[in-house]
Order: structure tokens, then C-alpha cells, then sequence
């Protein structure tokens, strides 16, 4: 098993190791009270050097992801960012990725272990393009990921990079340096409703980096986060966790991510099927629920009406803001609809009252900061 | 829950739902149909990707649609499709409750 390079940082710190992707070890973590609250009311430190990151360019690599992306890539600016899907002809989901459009490149970021799938699948595609017209190239070994997220992050680096990157929009990044030092691509995007910035940093410069964002964060209380924490705050936001909440058959439509597609895009892979679906309506959707007190759930615990089994909760956790568990379930759409109440099976096959709610669950400080401007 | 009971709220909130997503197509003019919206797409940065001034727009379009007032304080349920659907059956029961009890007063 490879180490990570950060690998004396994360025992020091006491976070439990998690294998990401190819089997590098990173920093994971139970999601404990003191890293949410760091996320929610300050700023926590995230070791995400195991992403997926890819490099295309090539005279003909706008057309190539135009193709294979869901989103609208033409529509991008320099310096923007799209959530959007990769999806199979038949309308599943493959990847959700961040795509990155720069002066001369594009640039992929997904989930760790999401790189063979996305590597072999973009790989396949680009064969039908004369040689060198689309390139790829994988850079999670010469370049890495640090975040800091939380209601304070943006003072990181508006002190370490500029004053200026106030000015970054979400869905922006941006070329800078770290205390005029180490090169970054400062990236303004994330999941959890917070400030969220990832700097993506040549590997050689990880450890120096982590430590000038360390320091530079103590006055605002900033903590070393482990990936585990990151599951609640996505799931009180609803954000999908693709290595868990999309199953090998799951569509967009399901999950519900109707808008990391654009559906006045000529074509795309899996258009067909994906328009197929969304005009003869969905099996099942995914949707957010609250649980009452009870016995601990059976993994994927099965959903009923009566004795009817109308769907299973796909994940779930407590969520320290609301002091309840929440969780994603995938119910018939029949079903799938805000404000009903039904049961879940327990570990001792007792029933658990669950509540179907909207989402997200609430709305975070730093987003009402924002709309207060 | 009851089926039939089950049967009713979701009857109540489809007629809600699309009434809203038909203010958010129509006032914002956004090159989506009803069907191409999910229900808990945010509204503000990922999802709908809106601004303020929509906000305002939907805000106007909601107050004439369902007869309701908004102020600034209830502008924290603007978060999703569903969470404006749900603040939108709040306060139409509140209004059904006022009139019920009115209408007793008046008996």
C-alpha cells in the first residue's frame, strides 16, 4: 500500500486512514462533531490529493467533451466550471465530474474512485479523433488537491494567493501563487452549501503547502478534516455521493441531477435514452428523508406502505444541525413526493417511521451571507 | 399514513408544484420544461443557477399566483422547488384555518 505523502500529517492528527483510488492512503475520518462544526461555523483542512484529475487538449477537445459530457461545454468561459455527467448510451450514469475550461485546456476533477472508469471511458472516445487532435493526460500523480472548506474558508486564500480572489465566483478558478511561491489553480467550487476552495498544487509542493494553510488558518480556528465528515454535510445538502448513492443502473433522472444536464444540446452520449425516460416518467427517485427515533437500520433498509415495499434507504447519518438522522432513500416515483410518512425495517425487523422532506435541509450561513451580499 | 390520506397530499402538492415550476419557466424564461426540473434543484449556485433579481421575479410571481404575502424574513425558504412548495401549503393552510375560524365567529 502506498502513503500518501501527508500519510505523518493524518496519524499525527489521530485521523483514521481511508485506501482512495489506486490504493494510496489518505486521511478519513468517522465525521466527528469537532470537524462539522470546524465545516459549519469555521474552516476545516481536507486532504483530497487522491482526486481525479485530468488534462485534455487537442484542436478538437471541445467536440469531444461536448459529445460525451451531459452539460452545456460550449457555453463555457475561461476560467468556468460545470458539474455535469458522463453518461452511457443507455442513459446511466458513469461519473458525476467538475469539468474546467482554461485559456488552452480542459481540465476533469471527479471522485478518486472514479479515475479508471472515467480514464478508460474518455480513452475509448478519443480514438475516433485523428492522432493528437484530442489528448489526454493524467496528472493525479504530478499534481495535487488541498480544500478548505467552511463559513470563513474564503480568508485562506484571500491571505495566502490575493486579496482579489473575493472576487473568484462560485463555479470559477483561477492561476495564482501560494504567498508568491508555489504555483495553484485556485478552484471555487464544492458540495456543502459552505465556502469551499481547492488548490491544486504540483505534488512536490503538498506538504509546504498544507502547512501554510494550517498556519495560516489558526486564527480562525481552522482543523485537519478527514473525507468521512464530508458525507454528512453532502447529505444535509443533498449533494449525490457517487460512490454510494448511484448505483450501476441509476439514470440522472433518478438521482435527480436534471440539472447537470442540458437538454437543448443537440447530442450527447445517452441523450436518447435519457429523453426516452424523462417523457415516459421515472421507476423510482431518489429523495431525502428524516428518521424518528429507533432501532439502528438494516443496510439498505427496505421501505413500506402497509407491507408494500416501495423503496430502501440508500445512505444515512445524523445530522448534528437538525439532531435527527437523515437519510437518501430511493422510492417509486408513485411515492417519491415530499411530506408522506412511511416505515423502515430495523436490524431486529421492528418498523421505523421515516419522513419524506424537501432539500437541502437548511440553508447554511454562508449561503445567507451571500444572499445578504 | 393512510393510502387514501397518501393520495390527497400528493394530489394537493402536484397541482402546487406545477404551478410553481410553471412561474419559475415563465417569469425567469428559462429554456426548461416542467419535466426537466427536479424538485430539489437549489436554486441559487449549483442547480438553477439563479440570482437575486430571479429570486425577486419569483417572489412577485408566487404572491400573485397563491394570493399570499412574502417578507423578508420567509426569503430563507427559497432554497429549492420544494422548499417553496412546502412554504406555499403552509400558508395556504394557515389562510383556509383564518377563514374557518372566521366563518364560526360569524355563525
Amino acid at each position: 500500500m502506498s502513503k500518501n505523502i501527508l500519510y505523518n500529517h493524518h496519524i499525527d492528527s489521530e485521523t483514521n486512514l481511508k485506501i482512495c483510488g489506486e490504493g494510496e492512503m489518505h486521511g478519513e475520518s468517522t465525521g466527528s462533531k469537532e470537524e462539522y462544526q470546524a465545516v459549519r461555523e469555521r474552516i476545516g483542512l481536507f486532504d483530497l490529493s487522491c482526486i481525479t484529475m485530468i488534462k485534455i487538449t487537442g484542436e478538437n477537445s471541445l467536440e469531444f467533451l461536448e459529445e460525451l459530457c451531459t452539460g452545456n461545454v460550449s457555453a463555457m468561459s475561461e476560467g468556468k466550471i460545470i458539474n455535469t455527467l458522463l453518461c452511457n448510451e443507455d442513459g446511466k450514469i458513469i461519473a458525476i465530474i467538475w469539468l474546467l475550461r482554461d485559456e488552452e485546456c480542459f481540465f476533469i476533477h471527479s471522485d478518486a474512485e472514479k479515475k479508471k472508469v472515467i480514464w478508460d471511458w474518455l480513452n475509448q472516445h478519443s480514438k475516433k479523433y485523428q492522432e493528437g487532435k484530442v489528448k489526454l493526460e493524467d496528472l493525479c500523480e504530478s499534481f495535487k488537491c488541498l480544500s478548505v472548506i467552511g463559513t470563513k474558508a474564503i480568508e485562506i486564500p484571500k491571505r495566502l494567493v490575493s486579496e482579489d480572489t473575493i472576487g473568484l465566483p462560485y463555479l470559477g478558478f483561477e492561476h495564482g501563487k501560494i504567498e508568491d511561491e508555489i504555483d495553484c489553480l485556485l478552484c471555487r467550487y464544492g458540495y456543502t452549501g459552505e465556502y469551499e476552495y481547492r488548490f491544486i498544487i504540483p505534488h512536490e509542493s503538498l506538504e509546504k503547502a498544507w502547512h501554510k494553510i494550517e498556519e495560516t488558518g489558526k486564527e480562525e480556528g481552522i482543523i485537519r478534516c478527514g473525507l468521512g465528515v464530508l458525507d454528512i454535510l453532502m447529505l444535509e445538502m443533498k449533494s449525490v455521493n457517487q460512490n454510494r448513492d448511484i448505483l450501476e443502473d441509476t439514470t440522472p433522472l433518478q438521482a435527480g441531477l436534471h440539472w447537470m444536464i442540458y437538454f437543448r444540446k443537440e447530442a450527447f452520449v445517452g441523450k436518447e435514452a435519457i429523453f426516452e425516460e424523462k417523457e415516459k416518467g421515472v421507476s423510482s427517485k431518489l429523495i431525502t428523508i428524516t428518521l424518528e427515533d429507533g432501532k439502528p437500520l438494516k443496510e439498505n433498509s427496505q421501505i413500506f406502505l402497509d407491507s408494500e415495499k416501495i423503496g430502501f434507504i440508500i445512505h444515512s447519518g445524523y445530522s448534528p444541525t437538525l439532531k435527527k438522522e437523515i437519510g437518501l432513500a430511493y422510492i417509486e416515483s408513485a411515492y417519491a413526493w415530499v411530506g408522506l410518512e412511511f416505515e423502515a425495517e430495523t436490524i431486529i425487523d421492528e418498523k421505523r417511521k421515516l419522513k419524506t422532506v424537501s432539500a437541502p435541509l437548511f440553508i447554511t450561513k454562508t449561503v445567507i451571507a451571500a444572499q445578504e451580499g | 399514513m393512510e393510502r387514501e390520506e397518501i393520495k390527497e397530499k400528493i394530489a394537493k402538492r402536484k397541482d402546487i408544484l406545477e404551478r410553481v415550476k410553471k412561474i419559475l419557466i415563465e417569469r425567469l424564461s428559462l429554456p426548461l420544461e416542467p419535466n426537466e426540473i427536479t424538485e430539489d434543484s437549489a436554486l441559487f449556485g449549483l442547480g438553477l443557477g439563479l440570482d437575486s433579481v430571479d429570486a425577486l421575479e419569483i417572489v412577485v410571481g408566487v404572491e400573485q399566483e397563491f394570493d399570499i404575502s412574502i417578507t423578508d424574513e420567509d426569503m430563507q425558504v427559497f432554497r429549492s422547488v420544494n422548499t417553496i412548495v412546502d412554504f406555499i401549503t403552509e400558508k395556504m393552510e394557515e389562510k383556509k384555518k383564518e377563514s374557518e375560524h372566521k366563518e364560526e365567529n360569524h355563525e
